[in-house]
C-alpha cells in the first residue's frame, strides 16, 4: 500500500472517524466548559463587589465605598458628576447627568466625586449597582461591564423625593482584595425628583378595607403543592366597570378565597355588595372578572374566571344583582386564569378567549425559559341566550403558551378583531383575524414573539399614528448577563450531560425554529423586561421598549395605558413584585 | 437561580418550593412605574420618564391586576390595583390601593360612551378618534386587558390646553363610521349607532374620592 493509500483508509476507516469525533467533541466540551465557567465565576466576584459598593452607598460611607475601587484607579476621561435639569412639569423635575470638564482622573479625583455626591444626596432608601452585561473578559482577572447604579431617596432642604438611573461602562480587575473597580465611564444618567403630591392611596377610607388571600386548594395534597405549589402567588385581579349601570365606576376584585363586588356610591366611597348582588361569596378560585353584555339586553353580564373549579357565568337581571347561569353556559374545565370579550365574527355577540395556564399538580414550565405545556386557551363563540360553544380547534386559535395576558384589537385596521395572547415562560403569539371566523398565527412574520416572561398585554395608540401599538410586561432583572452566549452554552451542555436533552429536545428545536443556532438573541430578550411594540399600520410591529425607556427593572404583572396627566398622550401604569417574603433580601 | 445549573433538580419542581426559597423574597417588596409619555423623537419614538416616586403612585406591594377608571367623575383617571398577599404576615400588604388622581384635572378633558345598536351593545371593538387643536387621538374600546383586569368602558381623552373638541370619529365594530362635533372640552357624551350623540351629565362627586368633607363648588372640576 502507498503512503497515500494508507492515508484515505486512515481518513475514512469509520473507527478512526469516531475517534477523531469524540476528541473533537470533548475538546469543544471543554472549551465551552473552560469559558462558561471563566465568565461564570467573573460575574459572580464583579456581582460581589456590586453588592458591596451599592451597600457603602446606601450607608453613606465613604471609605467603604473607595474600598471597591482599585489602589491605582485611573480613568482617562472622567469628570465629577453634574446634574442638568431638562424639564420640569406637574411639580415632577428631570436631570440629565454628566461629567464635568472631563479629563484624566485620578483616585483623589474619585474621593470628591463620590464624597460630594454622598453629600448632596440626603438619605437612600434604596440602592442598586446592577450588572447588565459582561462586555468583554480581556484576561482571566480583567474584565470590562456595563453596569446600572440605580438610587432612590430624598435630598435638598425639602427632603425631595429622587431616583436615579446612571448606566457605566466599567474595568475591573481582580487582585488579592477580590474584585476592584479600575477604571470607570459614565454612559447616561438621569434623576427625576417631585414632592410626592399627585397621587393618594385612599383605598381604606374609600371603604376598600379588606385582606386578599392565598387559594387554600393550592396547599392541599389533592393540588400537590410539592409540584409547582407556588401558582398560589399569581392571583389576583380587578376590574372597574359599572355594573349597575348608574353612570358610576364599580369595582369587582379577584381572590384566593372571597370575591368581592363593590358598589360605587358617587360620594367617594365603594360599599361592599358582594352578597346583595348574588356573587358567591366563597369561590377559592377567582381572578379575572369580564363585565360585558353578552345577550345585548343593555347591562352588563358577567364573566368569572376559575382555575381549581369551572369558571361561572352570572347574568345581569338589570337591577344590580346577578344570575348564576354556569350550567347551560358552556364556559369548559377550569385553570383559567385571563379572559378577555369581543364580537370576533361580527354576529353582535360578544365571544370570550380564556387563557389557561398549567395543571399544577402534574406539570412545571418545561424550562425556566421556554415551555408550552399548558392546559390549553379557549375562544368561546357566544351563541346567543347566554350559552357558549368552544370553537378553539376551529377557529385556529389553539396556543399552548402559559397565558397570563390576551387582548383583543384590529392590528391592521381592516374591520375584524385580531387577538393577542401574552405568555409566561417563552413567547406570544399574535392570531390575525381572516375576517371568516378563523385566524392565522402570524407571531413571527408580524415581529410579535417577544421572548420572556409574558405577564399582561394591552393595545393602545401610544404614539397618536391612528393604529393600534401593543404594551406587555415582562420580567427585567437588571442582570442581563445571564442570558449571554457562555451561559446558554453552558446550560445545553448541562442538559446533555444530565440528560435532560431527551425530554427537552422539542423545546429546544422550537427554539432554534424561532432564532436559528444563535440563541444570544433569545437570551437578551429574556430578561430584558416590558415591551412596546409600534405597529406600522399594516399589523407589523417593532419592540422601541429600550429606545424609549419603558422596560424598567422589576417583575411586572398588570400594566396599561391612560392619559394621567390630560395632555393628550396616553402614559402608561405598571405595577410588579413577585412575592414578598418575610424578609426583604432578595433572589 | 442555581436551576441553570442543576436542570435535573429542576425538574422535580424544588426551586419553586416555599421550603428552598425560605423567608427570602422573590422580587417582592417592588416598586410601581408611572411612564409619563413625553411625545415622540425625531424617529417617531415616544420618550418617557419613570415619575411614579416623583409623583407618589410607587406602592411597593405584590401587584397582580390593575385598571384604570374616572371613580369620582372629577375629570381624570384614578388606578385601582389588587394584591397578593404574599408570603409575610403583613396584612396592610393585603389590600387593594386606590390612587386618587390628584393633578390630571387641571388640563381639559372630554369623555366618551359608547351604546352600539348593529354592534354589540356595548361597542367593544369601537375604534373612537378625537381631534382637538389638529391633534388626533385614538381610543379603542376593550372588555378585558391587562392582567386579569378590566378598565372603565367610558374612553377618557385628555385635551392638553385645548378646549375645543374639533371632530369625534368612530368606526364601531358593524364598520359603520360616524363622525360628531364640534363639542366643547369639559364635557362628556354618549354615541348611539346610527342615532346620534347626546351630552350628558356627569355630576362629579360631592366629596373627594376617599369620602371626607363635602368639596366647595369651586374646587370641583367636573362637569359645569
Amino acid at each position: 500500500m502507498s503512503k497515500k493509500q494508507k492515508k484515505i483508509v486512515l481518513y475514512t476507516s469509520p473507527i478512526a472517524l469516531l475517534i477523531a469525533l469524540a476528541v473533537l467533541v470533548s475538546y469543544q466540551a471543554k472549551r465551552i466548559d473552560n469559558e462558561a465557567l471563566l465568565f461564570a465565576e467573573t460575574g459572580k466576584g464583579v456581582l460581589a463587589l456590586f453588592s458591596e459598593h451599592a451597600a457603602a452607598l446606601a450607608e453613606g460611607d465613604l471609605d467603604r465605598t473607595l474600598a471597591c475601587y482599585h489602589d491605582d484607579y485611573a480613568s482617562p476621561q472622567e469628570g465629577v458628576w453634574v446634574e442638568e435639569l431638562e424639564s420640569e412639569r406637574d411639580g415632577v423635575a428631570r436631570y440629565q447627568w454628566s461629567s464635568r470638564s472631563p479629563g484624566p482622573f485620578s483616585r483623589d479625583d474619585l474621593a470628591n466625586q463620590l464624597g460630594g455626591f454622598l453629600e448632596s444626596v440626603g438619605s437612600l432608601s434604596m440602592a442598586k449597582l446592577k450588572l447588565a452585561a459582561l462586555e468583554e473578559i480581556s484576561r482571566p482577572g480583567a474584565v470590562v461591564v456595563r453596569s446600572i447604579l440605580w438610587l432612590r431617596g430624598e435630598r435638598g432642604e425639602g427632603g425631595e423625593a429622587f431616583e436615579s438611573h446612571a448606566t457605566f461602562r466599567m474595568w475591573l480587575e481582580e487582585g488579592p482584595l477580590g474584585w476592584k473597580i479600575s477604571r470607570r465611564q459614565l454612559l447616561t444618567g438621569e434623576t427625576v425628583t417631585g414632592a410626592r403630591q399627585g397621587f393618594v392611596d385612599v383605598a381604606k377610607d374609600a371603604g376598600l378595607d379588606f385582606s386578599t388571600q392565598l387559594n387554600p386548594l393550592f396547599s392541599t395534597p389533592e393540588w400537590n403543592p410539592e409540584k409547582f405549589g407556588i401558582l398560589k402567588y399569581g392571583a389576583a385581579g380587578v376590574s372597574a366597570v359599572d355594573f349597575d349601570s348608574d353612570g358610576w365606576d364599580d369595582l369587582f376584585f379577584g381572590d384566593g378565597q372571597h370575591p368581592r363586588f363593590f358598589r360605587n356610591l358617587g360620594d367617594g366611597t365603594f360599599e361592599d355588595v358582594t352578597e346583595a348582588s348574588g356573587l358567591p361569596t366563597t369561590f377559592p378560585s377567582s381572578n379575572a372578572g369580564i363585565f360585558a353584555d353578552f345577550d345585548n339586553d343593555g347591562d352588563k353580564d358577567f364573566f368569572l374566571s376559575g382555575f381549581t373549579e369551572p369558571s361561572r357565568l352570572f347574568a345581569n337581571r338589570g337591577d344590580g344583582t346577578f344570575e348564576d347561569v354556569t350550567a347551560a353556559a358552556g364556559l369548559g374545565r377550569g385553570f383559567v386564569v385571563v379572559a378577555a370579550a369581543a364580537d370576533y365574527d361580527g354576529d353582535r355577540l360578544l365571544d370570550l378567549y380564556l387563557g389557561r395556564y398549567l395543571d399544577p399538580r402534574t406539570e412545571l414550565p418545561t424550562t425556566l425559559f421556554y415551555t408550552r405545556n399548558s392546559e390549553g386557551n379557549s375562544l368561546l363563540k357566544n351563541e346567543g341566550g347566554l350559552r357558549f360553544r368552544d370553537v378553539t380547534a376551529e377557529a385556529g386559535v389553539r396556543e399552548g403558551g402559559l397565558t397570563l395576558g390576551v387582548a383583543w384589537g384590529d392590528v391592521e385596521g381592516d374591520g375584524d378583531m385580531d387577538l393577542y395572547v401574552a405568555n409566561d415562560f417563552g413567547r406570544n403569539a399574535l392570531f390575525a383575524n381572516q375576517g371568516d371566523g378563523t385566524f392565522e398565527d402570524v407571531s413571527t412574520e408580524s415581529g410579535t414573539l417577544d421572548f420572556g416572561f409574558g405577564m399582561a398585554a394591552t393595545f393602545g395608540d401610544i404614539d397618536d399614528d391612528g393604529d393600534l401599538d401593543l404594551y406587555i410586561s415582562n420580567v427585567h432583572s437588571g442582570q442581563r448577563w445571564y442570558g449571554q452566549a457562555p451561559s446558554l452554552s453552558r446550560y445545553l451542555l448541562a442538559s446533555v450531560r444530565q440528560r435532560t436533552i431527551f425530554e427537552d429536545f422539542s423545546t429546544y428545536r422550537e427554539i432554534f425554529s424561532h432564532t436559528g443556532a444563535d440563541w444570544r438573541v433569545f437570551g437578551d430578550q429574556m430578561v430584558k423586561g416590558n415591551s412596546l411594540m409600534l405597529n406600522d399600520g399594516e399589523g407589523h410591529f417593532t419592540d422601541v421598549a429600550e429606545v424609549a425607556g419603558v422596560n424598567p427593572f422589576g417583575w411586572y404583572w398588570g400594566s396599561g395605558m391612560f392619559d394621567y396627566d390630560n395632555d393628550g398622550r396616553q402614559d402608561v401604569y405598571a405595577v410588579n413584585g413577585w412575592i414578598s417574603g418575610k424578609r426583604t433580601d432578595d433572589l | 437561580m442555581s436551576a441553570v445549573a442543576h436542570i435535573k433538580e429542576y425538574k422535580t419542581g424544588r426551586f419553586f418550593s416555599d421550603d428552598y426559597r425560605g423567608d427570602m423574597s422573590w422580587n417582592g417588596y417592588e416598586n410601581n412605574v408611572l411612564l409619563r409619555n413625553d411625545g415622540c423623537d425625531a424617529d417617531g419614538v415616544p420618550q418617557f420618564t419613570d415619575v411614579a416616586m416623583a409623583l407618589g403612585a410607587d406602592d411597593d406591594r405584590d401587584a397582580r391586576g390593575m385598571a384604570i377608571a374616572d371613580f369620582d367623575r372629577d375629570g381624570d383617571l384614578d388606578i385601582v390595583i389588587n394584591h397578593n398577599p404574599g408570603d409575610n404576615d403583613d396584612l396592610d400588604r393585603r389590600g387593594p390601593t386606590l390612587l386618587r388622581n390628584d393633578l390630571g384635572n387641571s388640563r381639559p378633558w372630554f369623555t366618551v360612551d359608547l351604546v352600539g345598536t348593529e354592534s354589540n351593545r356595548d361597542g367593544v371593538g369601537a375604534m373612537v378618534t378625537l381631534e382637538a387643536t389638529g391633534h388626533r387621538q385614538l381610543r379603542l374600546a376593550t372588555a378585558g386587558s391587562g392582567y386579569a383586569s378590566q378598565s372603565s368602558s367610558r374612553l377618557h381623552f385628555g385635551l392638553d390646553a385645548a378646549e375645543v373638541v374639533e371632530s369625534l370619529t368612530v368606526r364601531w365594530p358593524s364598520g359603520k363610521e360616524e363622525i360628531y362635533g364640534p363639542f366643547e372640552g369639559r364635557r362628556s357624551v354618549r354615541l348611539t349607532e346610527g342615532q346620534g350623540a347626546e351630552l350628558i351629565d356627569l355630576t362629579p362627586s360631592q366629596r373627594p374620592l376617599g369620602g371626607g368633607v363635602e368639596l366647595e363648588a369651586e374646587d370641583r372640576v367636573g362637569n359645569a
